[in-house]
């Protein structure tokens, strides 16, 4: 309770502040537009050659882009201004040492105590691509694969969290890695469904990274209905990678509190 | 709550940590992955004190002598390697909330943290949040440090925008909007001009006094310790040198006095010297020992002139942190 | 000649600089293989039985290596945080630190790209026609001016604005769209391919791409030439501007 009146406090100073940068909005709103623009583009020179790309109709298409916007933007709004760089600005800089200072859970100090609200504006346009992409779509999904979608839409968000912290993480062990260009490279392959790669990368990010179940899984649950099966699988890799990621950290604040100065 | 008899409590504290050794080149950086070599550091060596509450101690010591690591391990961000540390009847190191509440540390070298983008009423908001603070407390807080700390301009301004002297005297006054008992200051002047570092110094005695809080200060500059706190705590080398009043650390050190002489001849036979140009030699020589000294030279040497001195208190430190206290 | 000696020296000295951090050029090879290699699964899906694609992607892999600029990061910043000034009082042109950085890490970058690129090459077994690749040097060179020209021009940007992320980001997707990474150029609808190829960014990836690859026999160097000339052009009035500005406000 504590937190999320925590959470909303600092969300909504980060907002007033933000707002009144008028040119920083702009600047913002126009490049969320671009960014999503050229995304879209690139796809739809693909269907002026093809009907299907690995059996991806242009309507699932669109669904995965803006669903892959939407848990983007939620990523770039409420854990990127946490974790980003974070052996430079957590270690380093010792923003994490304050965290440890204060009273309550470092992890959620640390992970989602910032905010920057004009990046919602992704979330805004991938639920706008979603729409479109439902609207062109031979058949419109069904109240079990709206639900399901979103059951794994929050699954894949938990996900990203997770392997933020994660990636944070590797931090205590190896302070001198700093692997967020890679990180942010590596997201990008989410925007494409995972047929499209060849098979070695396919599995590395079903089942190692898990860039599938940010936009290709739920995607398909809500236009090709939902699989319990996957459903499951996506509910316990949310919870699997969440403990994975509390544990990691637990244990680097052991090495951390013990070991560096 | 129970009556306690100190607000710090250390006992036998050390600590050691692994470095990695690291050398330079595109080789040895590839050779780093696969095994390296690490150098133990010892950090603080059985170290022990306490501090009764209310008390304010400074906290000497050159740099890295492990001051900071100290301040560290009694806020909680670390645990020892060995020793016992009570910081208000609570092991730091376990960070209970209830525990957390009740203490600041606040570092010079960074004094704000959080999202430089807030103002400073927005950042001291979310300290009231974090901190529980009930709203009529808080209200009353924020004028009392309004006035102390001269925040009324300072209150709408961003974070990011504020000048070094500011952002310590706002990073005081986001630590102490939940009255903590205990304070650990890390450097608070640093880097500050004297006005600047005048006023911070005239708002810790301040809210010593209106609070009764215990403090325990670290600072290269004497002038900061010598107003505020009439205990020392001189560390070096990760043990402790001195503990005791700040006066007698002087007569502890003043059994030295220094000759000034003038001569052609080498007079290092007669004590340390300290300092040599133009045939004009400083020599340190115990206290006792000036008067016999004195004659030998004058006996020894052709001497042009010759005078006897008192060594500032600046100097002694130094001298201390250079060769430790016999 | 003077220049052309302090810019080796400085190429020299940014080479080693950037040797410590090895493991973090790794990760930009990533980021600079990311989006071709992307747009090699998407168009080897649609065309599964033409090797020029591989062929082609693999092409623009390498070039994207060779000529990566990070003038956002690595000159902005300097304005950012005043460090210009130095730069300003030294005795030779401001340009010949930014060349010499730019220079050194796209070294790096192809030195521990190109195992990658020869792993995929192997995997995809693509076989390049040496000859093209021989006859699409000048291609690549002037491709190289053009990317960092581009990129100098819009970090120039941060004289201006402190968001110049944003605008590099932006120009970064330009390239990407119309310089042949999203797609070959030759399939791009006709009214886009028609802009495209009058646009500078086909120059700056795609056409040495497409000559290394074979794809193409012949390009018009004369087009990058005109396009290397406008960009330092714009590049020098917006440097002058910057300047004045910069020395005018005070940092």
């Amino acid at each position: 309770m504590k937190l999320l009146r925590l959470l909303a406090a600092g969300f909504s100073m980060s907002l007033r502040r933000s707002v009144a940068f008028r040119v920083n909005l702009v600047f913002d709103v126009l490049l969320a537009f671009t960014g999503l623009g050229t995304a879209i583009a690139a796809v739809l020179i693909v269907f002026t050659r093809a009907d299907t790309l690995a059996g991806w109709s242009k309507a699932e298409f669109l669904v995965l882009i803006g669903t892959y916007q939407l848990i983007t933007g939620l990523r770039t709004t409420f854990i990127d201004p946490n974790l980003s760089w974070f052996p430079e600005t957590g270690i380093r800089e010792g923003k994490l040492d304050g965290y440890l200072l204060q009273p309550a859970p470092s992890l959620f100090l640390s992970s989602l105590s910032l905010s920057s609200p004009l990046q919602l504006i992704q979330v805004v346009l991938g639920v706008g691509v979603l729409a479109w992409g439902i609207g062109v779509a031979d058949r419109s999904p069904g109240a079990a694969g709206v639900m399901s979608w979103l059951v794994l839409v929050v699954a894949g968000t938990v996900v990203t969290w997770a392997l933020s912290v994660l990636l944070a993480c590797l931090a205590f062990w190896a302070p001198k890695l700093q692997l967020d260009v890679f990180y942010h490279s590596a997201w990008q392959l989410g925007r494409y469904p995972t047929d499209v790669f060849a098979r070695p990368l396919r599995i590395l990010l079903t089942y190692v990274f898990p860039m599938a179940l940010i936009a290709s899984v739920p995607s398909t649950a809500l236009l090709r209905g939902p699989q319990f099966g996957v459903l499951l699988a996506g509910v316990a890799a949310a919870a699997g990678a969440a403990a994975l990621a509390a544990l990691a950290w637990r244990a680097g604040l052991r090495r951390y509190t013990g070991a560096t100065s | 709550m129970v009556a306690t008899m100190s607000a710090v409590e250390v006992e036998n504290l050390s600590m050691s940590y692994k470095a990695p050794v690291r050398k330079s080149g595109l080789r040895a950086a590839f050779g780093s992955l696969v095994r390296r070599e690490y150098k133990t550091v010892q950090a603080l060596d059985e170290v022990s004190f306490t501090i009764a509450p209310g008390e304010v101690a400074g906290f000497i010591g050159p740099n890295g002598a492990g001051k900071t690591t100290t301040m560290k391990i009694l806020s909680g961000i670390l645990h020892p390697t060995s020793g016992a540390v009570q910081v208000l009847d609570t092991v730091p190191w376990q960070r209970r909330s209830a525990f957390l509440k009740r203490i600041a540390f606040v570092r010079g070298s960074q004094p704000v943290g959080g999202s430089q983008e807030l103002t400073v009423m927005d950042s001291l908001e979310y300290q009231r949040l974090l901190y529980d603070v009930p709203r009529p407390t808080f209200r009353r807080t924020l004028a009392d440090l309004e006035a102390l700390l001269e925040l009324d301009p300072l209150l709408e301004r961003q974070l990011r925008a504020l000048s070094l002297g500011e952002r310590m005297r706002v990073g005081l006054a986001m630590a102490l909007i939940y009255r903590p008992e205990v304070l650990f200051l890390d450097e608070p002047t640093i880097g500050l001009d004297v006005t600047a570092a005048g006023q911070i110094r005239e708002f810790v005695r301040e809210y010593v006094e209106q609070t009764g809080a215990t403090v325990l200060l670290t600072s290269h500059y004497m002038a900061d310790v010598e107003s505020l706190c009439p205990r020392l705590i001189l560390i070096d080398k990760g043990k402790v040198q001195y503990d005791g009043p700040l006066a007698e650390l002087s007569a502890r050190l003043s059994p030295y006095k220094l000759i000034r002489i003038s001569t052609q001849g080498d007079p290092s036979p007669f004590g340390e010297v300290v300092d040599k140009a133009d045939g004009q030699w400083v020599l340190r020589v115990p206290r006792d020992e000036v008067a016999g000294t004195t004659g030998r030279l004058l006996q020894a040497l052709e001497v042009v002139d010759l005078a006897v001195e008192e060594p500032p208190l600046e100097k002694v430190i130094d001298q201390a942190y250079r060769e430790g206290l016999r | 000649m003077r220049t052309a000696v302090l810019l080796g020296f400085r190429l020299r000295q940014e080479v080693l600089e950037w040797s410590g951090a090895w493991w973090f050029l790794m990760t930009l090879v990533v980021q600079a293989v990311v989006a071709p290699l992307i747009g090699l699964f998407v168009w080897s899906a649609v065309y599964p039985d033409d090797p020029a694609i591989a062929r082609y992607y693999v092409a623009v892999i390498l070039v994207t290596l060779m000529t990566e600029s990070f003038e956002q990061h690595t000159f902005s910043e300097r304005i950012y945080n005043g460090t210009l000034s130095h730069e300003l009082l030294r005795p030779q042109p401001v340009a010949v630190g930014v060349i010499g950085m730019n220079l050194a890490i796209r070294a790096w970058l192809t030195l521990l790209g190109a195992p990658i690129v020869l792993l995929t090459g192997i995997a995809l077994q693509v076989g390049f026609d040496w000859w093209a690749v021989a006859r699409s040097t000048p291609y690549l060179v002037l491709a190289a001016v053009l990317v960092f020209l581009w990129t100098f021009l819009l970090s120039l940007t941060a004289f201006w604005t402190d968001r110049v992320h944003a605008v590099v980001g932006f120009g970064s997707q330009l390239v990407f769209l119309f310089g042949g990474t999203a797609a070959p150029i030759g399939l791009l609808p006709d009214g886009l391919r028609r802009v495209a190829e009058v646009l500078p960014f086909y120059g700056m990836s795609g056409l040495p791409a497409e000559i290394a690859a074979g794809t193409r026999g012949d390009g018009s160097l004369g087009y990058q030439l005109v396009w290397v000339v406008v960009l330092v052009g714009v590049v020098m009035v917006l440097w002058r501007a910057g300047v004045r500005r910069y020395t005018a406000v005070g940092s």
